[in-house]
C-alpha cells in the first residue's frame, strides 16, 4: 500500500499557529536528538561525547540559528544566549550554521538533567557532577496538537537574545571545507554508469587527494570550486602497489576495511560501538574542549555547495592499517609495528610517548592518553569494560586495531574447525554495529572477499594514497543522482 | 690581527691577576643571583614532577598538536649549544685567532646548554620514568629499538655531542685549572687539584696538551654540523607539511649558529661589564661575532624565503596550503615576530659601528634569542596544526607547566654558567697569553 498523492491534504493539516510575543521573534524548533532520542539515553557519558552528527559538537545543547538571523542578532558561535518564550526560558551557547532556516531556533532535546543519584558512593564524586547542556522541554507552552491529540512540538516563537558570556564549545571537527583534498568523493551517476572497466581506477596510478578529475569519467565532484592545484598536482602521483603485499608473504590474511560513502549515513554509531568495545576512556566535557578526545573512529563531515546545491558527505576515519605506514618507522622504541597479517599494531605497554606516531599520521588517527583516564574507573564500573581489551594508562599512545581481539578469536574458532577465517567470520565493533552496512571488513589477500572487490570497483578510492603509504582502508565515493554543477 | 681599541694588560702576571680576580669570594648580588636561578630551577622541577603525577593532560599539547614548548625549546638549546663549539673548534682549526678570549664562555655555554637540551626530549615523554626503553642495550625484557627512527638518532647524536663537548671543555680547562690551583687557597683548591690532572706546566704537557686540543677540534667539527642535522631530521623524515623538505639540515645547522654566537655575547656582555675584563672581551670580538650573526641571519632569511618558494613551485596543495597558514593563520604573529627578529632586526649589523656599539649588540642578540625561539615553535606549531587532514586541524597553546619549565630550563643554563664564573676562569688564561705573546713580539 503507498500513500497516494493528494491523501495528506484530506488529513487538512494547517499550519501550526506559533504563540509568541512578537511576530518578528524566531521560530522555535524543539527536537529529538540523535543521541538521547527524547532525553532516555543522556545519562551515558559515551553519548554525551560522541560529537552531534551535524554540529560536531559535544557535551552539551546549542542554539541553532541560521548565518543571517545570528548575524542579524548579533550573535557568534560560543556566545550565551537567552531563549524566552511564553512558557519559560533557557540560557545555552548559541551555534550558527547552514543547517536550519533563518528564522528559526532549534533545539534539541534530551539534555540538561540534574544528576541526583542519592545512593552514589562517594559524595565528592556526587557533587562533582555537572548538568550537561539544558532541558528545551520548558520552552514548549504544552498545548497539543488538534489533528493527533499528542504534544505540539512546533508550536511557540521564542525571543532570543544575547546575554554577553562567552561558553567554551566543544567540537570534534570546526570546518566542513574539505580543501578540494579528496577525503570524501562522489561521482554522478551517469558518470558510474558510463565507465565501464570496473579496473580502470581501482589500485592504478591516478593523483591521490586531487586525483581522479583527468577525464570526464568517473571524475570527481569536489562541487563549484575551482581545483586550482589538479592540473599542477598531477604529479602527486601514486606509485602501484597490491594491498595483499603488505602482509607476511606466508600468512593467508592481509585485513582490510572498506567504508562505502554512499550508504554511510553519518549517524556515529559506529564511534560509540568502538569507544564501548575498546574500553575508550571518556575525557568529559573538559577533555573535548581540550580536542583530547579518545574516539578511535570518526566520522568526518564534509560540506561541498554548488550554487544553492548543497551535498553533505561523510568519511568514517581510523587507522588506515596503512603497507608503508608513516607512524612505524618513526617510533624509536618499535611500540607500533606491522604485524605479519598487514596490521599496523600499537604495543601500548611498550610506548613511552614520544607522540612522534601521532604527528606522523597524516589521518591524525592515533591518540594519546594525557589523563589517567583509568584511574577514575572503580569497583562496579570495571564490570562495563571488555575484559579482551586492556585498559590503557596515562602517557602511552592508543589507536584503531580493527578489533584485533576479534580476529584473534575468529582465527581460534577458525582453527578448531581447521580451516581458514572466512570471509564474514570476523566484523569489527564499528561495522557490526553500522545500521547502513557502510562498513566491511574481511581479507585483502583472498581475491574473492567482499573487501577485495569493493577494492577492485569504479567507485573505490583511498585517502591521501599518493603519500605512498599503502593504506588497508578503502574508501567508496559516494553516488550523486544529479550533477550539482548542472543542477 | 684587526686592531684593538683597548690595549692587553702589561704583563703576563696581570693577566692571570685579571681573570683569575672573578674566582675570588662573590657579591652579594651574585649570590641572590644564583638563588634566584636555583628557586626558577626549583620550579620547574616541581612543575615537571606534577606533569609525571597527573600526565600530559597539565600542558596544553592537544590531538593533533602533540608536539609543543617542550620540542620547541630542546631544538632551542641545541642550537645554543652550537655556538662553543664552532668558536671553539672551527675557529681553532682555522686560526681564527680572535676565538681566544670567548672561547671558554661559549664552551661553557655550549656544555651548558647541551645538558639542557638533553633534559628536554625526557621530560616531553609521556612515560618519562621509562625512557631507558629508549636505550639499546642488552636486557632481559627483549626490547630493542628502531634504528630507523629519527629519534634514536637523535640519542646517538646528542649523547655523542654532549660527550664530546665536555671532553673538550674539561681538556681546555686543565692549565687554567693549574693556575686557579696555584692561586686559591679555599676549599676549591682539593677540586682544583684533581681537575688539573697533576698539571705542572712542563713543555711536555703543554705538547701534549695542544696536541689533545688539536684532535678534539677534528672530533668536534663535523658534530657542529651532524648534531642539528639530525636533530633537524626528526621533522625532515616525516611526512607533515612544513617538516618534510631537503633545506632542513642546512638550515638548521645556520640557524643554530646563529641562535648559539647570540646568546655568547647576551651572555659575555654582562660578564665583561661586571668582572672589568674589557682588556680581554674587545671590540674585535664583537665584530666578529657580529660578521657571523650576519652570515648565519642571512641564510636563515634565505631558507625562510625559500620554503615558501618550494611551497609555491612545488604546486603540492598542501604543502601550499601549511605555508599560507604559517603566515597568515592562527600563529601569523609567531612567524612575524620570527621573521622580524631574525632578519630585520641584525640588518644593521651591516655597519662597523654598530658591530662595535655592545649596547647594540646585546640588544640584538636578545631578540635572536627570541626570534629563534619563536623559528622552532613556529616550524613546530604551524605545520603540526593544519596538517593532512581537515577535520583534524588544531590549535595548541602551551599551559603554565610548559611556561614554567621553559623559564626553568633558561634559569638553569644561567645557574650553572654563575657557578661556573665562579669556579673556573671563565678566559682561557693561556691562549689570552699567547696572544699577548704574539703582540707583543
Amino acid at each position: 500500500m503507498s500513500l497516494q498523492p493528494g491523501a495528506l491534504s484530506a488529513l487538512a493539516l494547517e499550519p501550526a499557529e506559533l504563540s509568541g510575543a512578537e511576530p518578528a521573534d524566531l521560530a522555535l524548533l524543539v527536537y529529538p536528538s540523535l543521541h538521547f532520542y527524547d532525553g532516555r539515553g543522556a545519562r551515558l557519558a559515551v553519548l554525551n561525547e560522541i560529537p552531534d552528527p551535524v554540529l560536531k559538537t559535544m557535551w552539551g545543547s546549542f542554539a541553532e540559528l541560521g548565518i543571517e538571523t545570528a548575524e542579524r542578532l548579533g550573535v557568534r558561535l560560543g556566545d550565551v544566549v537567552r531563549v524566552q518564550t511564553e512558557a519559560g526560558s533557557v540560557e545555552l551557547p548559541a551555534f550558527p550554521h547552514q543547517g536550519v532556516r533563518e528564522g528559526v531556533v532549534a533545539v534539541q532535546a534530551g539534555q540538561g538533567h540534574r544528576p541526583v543519584d542519592p545512593d552514589a558512593p562517594d559524595p565528592d564524586r556526587q557533587a562533582r557532577r555537572q548538568t550537561i547542556g539544558v532541558n528545551a522541554y520548558p520552552l514548549i507552552p504544552g498545548r497539543l496538537d488538534a489533528a493527533s491529540g499528542a504534544l505540539a512540538w512546533y508550536s511557540a516563537r521564542a525571543e532570543v537574545s544575547a546575554t554577553g558570556a562567552r561558553a567554551l564549545v566543544a567540537r570534534a571537527q570546526i570546518g566542513f571545507d574539505q580543501e578540494n583534498r579528496g577525503f570524501a568523493r562522489a561521482m554522478t551517476l551517469a558518470a558510474y554508469q558510463r565507465e565501464e572497466d570496473p579496473h580502470a581506477k581501482a589500485d592504478s596510478g591516478h593523483g591521490g587527494g586531487h586525483g581522479d578529475g583527468h577525464g570526464a569519467e568517473g571524475e570527481d565532484v569536489y562541487g563549484d570550486k575551482p581545483l586550482p592545484a589538479q592540473g599542477a598536482a598531477s604529479h602527486l602521483i601514486t606509485k602501484d602497489y597490491d594491498p595483499a603485499d603488505d602482509a607476511h608473504h606466508d600468512s593467508p590474511y592481509r585485513w582490510g576495511l572498506n567504508a562505502d560513502l554512499d550508504t554511510c549515513v553519518g549517524c556515529n554509531a559506529c564511534i560509540v560501538a568502538c569507544a564501548v568495545e575498546n574500553n575508550s576512556p571518556i575525557v568529559g566535557p573538559e577533555g573535548a574542549r581540550a580536542g583530547r578526545e579518545m574516539h578511535w573512529i570518526r566520522v568526518e563531515r564534509y560540506v561541498e555547495t554548488a550554487g544553492v546545491k548543497v551535498d553533505v558527505r561523510h568519511a568514517p576515519m581510523m587507522c588506515q592499517h596503512c603497507g608503508a605506514a608513516p607512524c612505524e618507522s618513526v617510533c624509536p622504541v618499535l611500540a607500533t609495528y606491522h604485524n605479519v597479517e598487514g596490521l599496523n599494531v600499537m604495543v601500548s605497554n611498550r610506548c613511552i610517548g614520544t607522540r612522534f606516531c601521532s604527528n606522523n599520521c597524516p589521518y591524525k588517527v592515533r591518540r594519546f592518553n594525557h589523563w589517567a583516564y583509568d584511574w577514575a574507573i572503580e569497583e562496579p564500573e570495571s564490570f562495563a569494560l571488555n575484559p579482551d581489551v586492556m585498559v590503557r594508562s596515562k602517557g602511552v599512545m592508543e589507536k584503531c586495531t580493527m578489533c584485533v581481539q576479534r580476529i584473534a578469536e575468529g582465527k581460534d574458532e577458525a582453527a578448531r574447525e581447521g580451516r581458514q577465517v572466512r570471509d564474514g567470520d570476523i566484523t569489527p565493533a564499528c561495522a557490526q554495529t553500522c545500521p547502513s552496512q557502510a562498513l566491511t571488513f574481511g581479507n585483502l589477500k583472498h581475491a574473492d572477499s567482499h573487501v577485495t572487490h569493493q577494492r577492485h570497483d569504479k567507485r573505490s578510492y583511498r585517502i591521501l594514497e599518493h603519500l605512498y603509504t599503502r593504506p588497508g582502508v578503502n574508501y567508496q565515493k559516494a553516488i550523486l543522482r544529479t550533477d550539482p554543477h548542472e543542477a | 690581527m684587526a686592531a684593538a681599541t683597548e690595549p692587553l694588560p702589561a704583563s703576563p702576571d696581570a693577566i692571570n691577576d685579571d681573570i683569575l680576580r672573578v674566582l675570588e669570594p662573590p657579591s652579594k648580588t651574585y649570590v641572590l643571583g644564583v638563588l634566584f636561578c636555583g628557586a626558577l630551577v626549583a620550579c620547574g622541577v616541581s612543575a615537571f614532577l606534577y606533569q609525571v603525577y597527573w600526565g600530559f593532560g597539565v600542558t596544553g599539547l592537544n590531538h593533533p598538536v602533540m608536539w609543543g614548548l617542550y620540542i620547541t625549546t630542546f631544538v632551542f638549546w641545541v642550537g645554543i649549544a652550537h655556538a662553543g663549539t664552532l668558536i671553539s673548534a672551527i675557529l681553532f682549526l682555522f686560526r681564527a685567532k680572535w676565538r681566544n678570549a670567548v672561547n671558554r664562555g661559549a664552551e661553557a655555554l655550549t656544555v651548558f646548554s647541551v645538558l639542557t637540551a638533553a633534559l628536554f626530549p625526557l621530560l616531553h615523554l609521556g612515560r618519562a620514568w621509562k625512557f631507558y626503553f629508549i636505550l639499546p642495550y642488552p636486557n632481559q625484557r627483549g626490547l630493542w629499538v628502531n634504528f630507523k627512527s629519527p629519534l634514536l638518532w637523535d640519542v646517538f647524536a646528542i649523547g655523542t655531542y654532549t660527550i664530546i663537548s665536555i671532553l673538550f671543555f674539561i681538556v681546555g680547562l686543565i692549565p687554567d685549572i693549574g693556575a686557579a690551583r696555584d692561586r686559591v687557597r679555599d676549599w676549591r683548591r682539593h677540586l682544583y687539584r684533581v681537575l688539573a690532572m697533576g698539571w705542572r706546566g712542563t713543555s711536555e704537557q703543554w705538547r701534549a696538551h695542544s696536541r689533545s686540543v688539536l684532535h678534539l677540534s677534528g672530533l668536534a667539527t663535523p658534530l657542529v654540523l651532524s648534531v642539528h642535522s639530525v636533530v633537524s631530521w626528526d621533522f625532515a623524515t616525516s611526512v607533515v607539511p612544513g617538516w618534510h623538505t631537503t633545506i632542513f639540515a642546512p638550515y638548521f645547522v645556520a640557524g643554530a649558529i646563529f641562535s648559539g654566537i647570540a646568546m655568547v655575547i647576551t651572555i659575555l656582555i654582562p660578564v665583561r661589564q661586571a668582572f672589568g675584563l674589557q682588556a680581554y672581551l674587545r671590540d674585535v670580538h664583537f665584530d666578529n661575532m657580529g660578521k657571523l650573526i650576519l652570515i648565519t641571519s642571512s641564510i636563515v632569511g634565505y631558507a625562510y624565503g625559500m620554503e615558501y618558494f618550494m611551497a609555491w613551485y612545488s604546486a603540492n596543495p598542501y604543502e601550499q596550503m601549511s605555508f599560507w597558514y604559517r603566515g597568515f593563520g592562527h600563529y601569523w604573529w609567531a612567524t612575524w615576530t620570527m621573521i622580524i627578529c631574525n632578519v630585520i632586526v641584525p640588518l644593521p649589523l651591516w655597519f662597523k659601528r654598530m658591530r662595535v656599539n655592545l649596547a647594540f649588540m646585546w640588544i640584538v642578540s636578545i631578540f635572536i634569542n627570541i626570534g629563534m625561539w619563536f623559528e622552532r615553535f613556529v616550524i613546530i606549531m604551524t605545520s603540526l596544526s593544519h596538517e593532512y587532514d581537515p577535520a583534524a586541524w588544531g590549535y595548541y597553546f602551551p599551559s603554565w607547566v610548559e611556561w614554567t619549565i621553559l623559564v626553568a630550563s633558561v634559569a638553569f643554563v644561567l645557574f650553572l654558567f654563575l657557578i661556573f664564573l665562579r669556579m673556573f676562569p671563565v678566559i682561557a688564561i693561556q691562549e689570552v697569553k699567547e696572544l699577548h705573546y704574539e703582540e707583543a713580539h
